[in-house]
């Protein structure tokens, strides 16, 4: 006797139920999809295809945003200060003891013959002070601010997930340990805490941002887990299990997880969207990433010295830009967490 | 002359709607009639519709998702309770009914006192206001459904009180409006036999004391003939049968009722394997072997000593207070037998279940298995089995499992060959191996606890309530498949339940639990027949026998 396993016969699991339901929600629709734009916006900047020039001067300094390009949308500045003027300064008969010098750079600059370089007078999004592409740099600004939100959230998860699963199924002892560490680290001002791991790291980096914000924030995600498994462990299912000779690892892995992977998953959304914000947050107090990168946060920085120049669109490229991405993730969140609500199920 | 109906249902019609889905017909038509002072009992397994006929009669149903047919009529003393405005709803359910459901623990709220939420519908009902005679009338009504000290009980939060006490209390804010009609869901199913007895009796007393009428909801036909003078017998939203419990329990017409009637084991009743219910509600007749138990000197298979069991109940700090659950406790089990374990809530058995599985480690004693001792030749099958499958596995996956830990069976093919050898044995074929447990009904996923015990060779399987969770149909099925498994495979069996009848047709031999301590054992058929410790005797009496009540004829 063979058994076959055809594919008619495989009825859907639990999770392909759920993003049934995910998919015949309209916000949920609607948000999975922006949110998918950005993440292949984001996949795109990583792959070099995308914001490669952000840090490059397009511009003259503060273009402003235009859509509508006349013809003479350019201005060719001159390449810079001659150095042939020769300084009159009086020396009272003395000779310049540097002349040998001076002579030799002014003969090097003669040989140099700067080319006039040519700047844009309005960009679809406008420049920065140094005059760079506003839209080049939300670009980039979104690759990195989603990539340390997604990489720290899932560092974060990973922490509270296993963590929580071994204080949760083990309870006493471990149980005790871990839940001491989490009441001390959830004591600390949040803002405190993060600036305390910033001050131990000695440097600024998308690493280092990542490192901070997975650090701090997998607590929410613990107790959750925890809590889940806490629920679980006694579940007959598990004691089936367990009668049935599987050990502690397979049921705290293989068993329970998959049942509580909504809450974790719920959890991972949640974060990414709040370690976004936080990510911004750290930028824009200077915590965030060194001048050499540009995100989100670092935008908003510059932005409020431009504002009160009255340059006001690096500030609404920026916030538009993030607050659609949140919004959108905070609403793909919402919509998951009902799909998932094993209450609905039957 | 035959006095006006007090409530009268005329071909109801309830329709569930679901959101993507077809509509549901709960309830297809449905027409019965409550006399005042009389006791009509509504009766089906699962899915009957008996509970939202109750519901649509207190229009409790959320009325989003339902519709009622413009047909159906709901007659209170001869006029339709579908057409009053919510106003007038609300003062009718204030002062004519009253309503008790099966979970007491789950109606009450917990951060109040007895004496508050009794006060709250005293106040409501009466109208009074000053605190002295809300009091007053609260103590009355406490008494008034037997509870003892109740001056002290209005202080009392509900979970310092017994279930059967928080039933009571239940019951003494339902007749606190001196309601016409009570609608009682199933007010005993989640109590003890004895306490089961004892609610009976109250409800019985206080329906001749306050002349009310009772519309009485519950799956059990035995209890039906303990309370009714009417009864309607419902299956999948209609009504099959109706009729005068004297009649309808006695000489039953449908071959619904009478597959009802025996395909539950009663004490008296002791065939070999039940009948049971086909798809179209007809009874099968039992088939299967002779029934005749091994006997004589069998080999021992699982021996028992000394085993006992405790719990921290509260852990603060070094002082820690213990509960004994189980007294040490001894017993053999013989090849192919059952031994029949019987207990109330908190007697200890599930304990007993978990220590012999291996799921829980005794303070004291061992577990002996006589036959090259792994740990996989116990097996349990759990109560309930909507718990007891992951519910992210596929069936192939529930069942190559346990293979798979065993290291029985080589590689994935064989072990997939040997799930399908049992699904098959236990009545499903290898269309299920993809599908996830949800998609099953109860009886079927019990069948999928079972097979996937068995995959693993087990010599003893222990069945903690294994049935409890099912309807009685359902419950013969399986407990047939148990009797025929065990035959098989010369399997003993532990089994473990609170109901005696289920036990008496199961078992040879039978320990009496009663507050970890074993208080009887003997052979089943003794121990029945003549009961010696008092607790044993309370037991037996409290089982309902389904006799109709044929002294009451008042009413009609």
């Amino acid at each position: 006797m063979t058994v076959q396993m055809d594919s008619s016969m495989r009825s859907e699991s639990a999770w392909s139920l759920a993003l049934r339901r995910l998919w015949r929600d309209p916000v949920g629709r609607i948000s999975l999809g922006v949110v998918t734009f950005y993440l292949v916006l984001v996949g795109m900047v990583l792959a070099g295809w995308l914001g490669t020039r952000w840090n490059d001067p397009v511009a003259v300094n503060y273009a402003p945003p235009t859509w509508f390009v006349s013809a003479a949308n350019r201005v060719t500045l001159p390449a810079g200060e001659a150095w042939d003027r020769t300084l009159v300064v009086p020396l009272y008969g003395w000779t310049d003891p540097l002349e040998p010098l001076w002579s030799e750079a002014r003969a090097a600059a003669q040989r140099i013959q700067p080319e006039p370089v040519s700047y844009r007078l309005t960009l679809p999004f406008g420049a920065d002070k140094w005059g760079r592409d506003v839209g080049q740099k939300v670009l980039k600004g979104t690759q990195t601010s989603v990539w340390v939100g997604l990489v720290a959230a899932f560092v974060a998860t990973l922490i509270g997930t296993v963590l929580g699963a071994l204080a949760g199924y083990y309870g006493r002892v471990v149980d005790d340990l871990l839940n001491g560490f989490y009441g001390v680290l959830t004591s600390i001002p949040y803002l405190l805490l993060v600036f305390a791991v910033a001050a131990v790291l000695q440097q600024k980096g998308v690493g280092t941002l990542i490192l901070i914000l997975g650090l701090t924030g997998w607590t929410g995600v613990f107790r959750l887990v925890r809590a889940e498994y806490m629920k679980h462990r006694t579940r007959e299912y598990v004691l089936a299990a367990g009668a049935l000779g599987a050990s502690h690892g397979r049921r705290v892995w293989v068993h329970i997880l998959p049942n509580v992977g909504h809450v974790v998953l719920v959890q991972f959304s949640q974060n990414l969207v709040g370690f976004i914000k936080s990510e911004v947050i750290l930028s824009f107090l200077g915590f965030g990433v060194p001048v050499s990168s540009v995100s989100w946060g670092s935008m908003l920085n510059e932005a409020q010295n431009e504002l009160i120049l009255g340059k006001w669109w690096q500030l609404v490229v920026t916030t538009v830009a993030m607050a659609v991405f949140v919004t959108a993730s905070s609403l793909l969140t919402d919509a998951l967490r009902d799909a998932l609500d094993p209450r609905l199920n039957s | 002359m035959k006095p006006l109906p007090l409530l009268e249902v005329r071909d109801l019609e309830v329709t569930f709607r679901r959101a993507g889905d077809h509509p549901l017909a709960a309830v297809r038509g449905v027409d019965f009639t409550v006399p005042p002072c009389a006791t009509v009992a509504l009766v089906g397994e699962s899915g009957s519709g008996k509970s939202v006929t109750a519901l649509s009669i207190l229009r409790l149903l959320p009325q989003s998702h339902t519709h009622i047919h413009e047909r159906s009529r709901i007659l209170w003393e001869g006029n339709n309770l579908l057409e009053f405005s919510p106003q007038a709803m609300r003062a009718l359910r204030r002062r004519s009914l009253g309503m008790i459901f099966q979970d007491p623990q789950g109606s009450l709220n917990p951060v109040f006192t007895i004496g508050m939420q009794l006060g709250e519908s005293v106040r409501r009902a009466e109208g009074i206001e000053s605190a002295r005679q809300v009091r007053q009338r609260s103590l009355e009504l406490l008494s008034q459904v037997g509870i003892a000290n109740a001056a002290a009980r209005l202080s009392a939060y509900p979970h310092q009180l017994s279930g059967g006490q928080q039933q009571r209390v239940m019951i003494a804010m339902a007749i606190s409006t001196h309601p016409q009609l009570l609608i009682a869901d199933e007010p005993t199913t989640a109590l003890d036999v004895t306490v089961q007895r004892q609610i009976m009796t109250l409800l019985r007393e206080l329906q001749r004391e306050l002349s009310m009428a009772i519309l009485f909801i519950t799956h059990d036909l035995a209890l039906v003939g303990e309370i009714a003078e009417e009864v309607v017998v419902m299956r999948q939203g209609r009504v099959v049968e109706q009729g005068r419990c004297a009649e309808v329990l006695v000489a039953p017409r449908h071959g619904y009722t009478r597959a009802l009637l025996t395909c539950r084991p009663t004490l008296g009743n002791l065939p070999a394997r039940l009948p049971m219910i086909d798809d179209q509600g007809e009874l099968m007749p039992a088939r299967g072997s002779s029934g005749s138990r091994p006997s004589g000197s069998l080999p021992v298979v699982l021996e028992v000593t000394g085993v006992s069991k405790s719990f921290v109940i509260q852990g603060s700090g070094w002082r820690r207070a213990r509960f004994q659950a189980l007294e040490p406790i001894g017993f053999t089990l013989q090849a192919g037998r059952t031994l029949g374990v019987v207990g109330e809530s908190g007697s200890g058995k599930s304990t007993l279940a978990r220590i012999v599985a291996g799921i829980l480690t005794p303070d004291t004693g061992q577990i002996r298995l006589c036959r090259n001792g792994r740990p996989a030749q116990v097996q349990m099958v759990f109560q309930n089995p909507f718990a007891s499958l992951n519910p992210r596995f596929t069936v192939a996956q529930l069942l190559t499992e346990p293979l798979m830990l065993q290291g029985l069976g080589n590689g994935a093919g064989e072990r997939l060959e040997l799930a399908v050898r049992w699904l098959e044995r236990v009545g499903l074929d290898q269309r299920a191996l993809n599908r996830y447990p949800h998609e099953f009904s109860g009886g079927q996923r019990q069948r999928i606890a079972i097979a996937r015990c068995l995959t693993v060779n087990p010599r003893v399987l222990i069945c903690d309530e294994s049935v409890s969770a099912l309807d009685v149909s359902v419950q013969a099925q399986v407990l047939n498949l148990l009797r025929d498994l065990q035959d098989e495979l010369d399997l003993s069996l532990l089994f473990i339940s609170h109901d005696l009848a289920v036990v008496r047709f199961m078992a040879d031999e039978i320990l009496v639990l009663y507050a970890g301590q074993v208080v009887e054992r003997g052979s089943a058929e003794d121990l029945y027949a003549r009961p010696r410790h008092p607790y044993t005797q309370q037991l037996l009496k409290a089982v309902p026998q389904g006799i109709p009540l044929s002294s009451q004829g008042a009413g009609a």
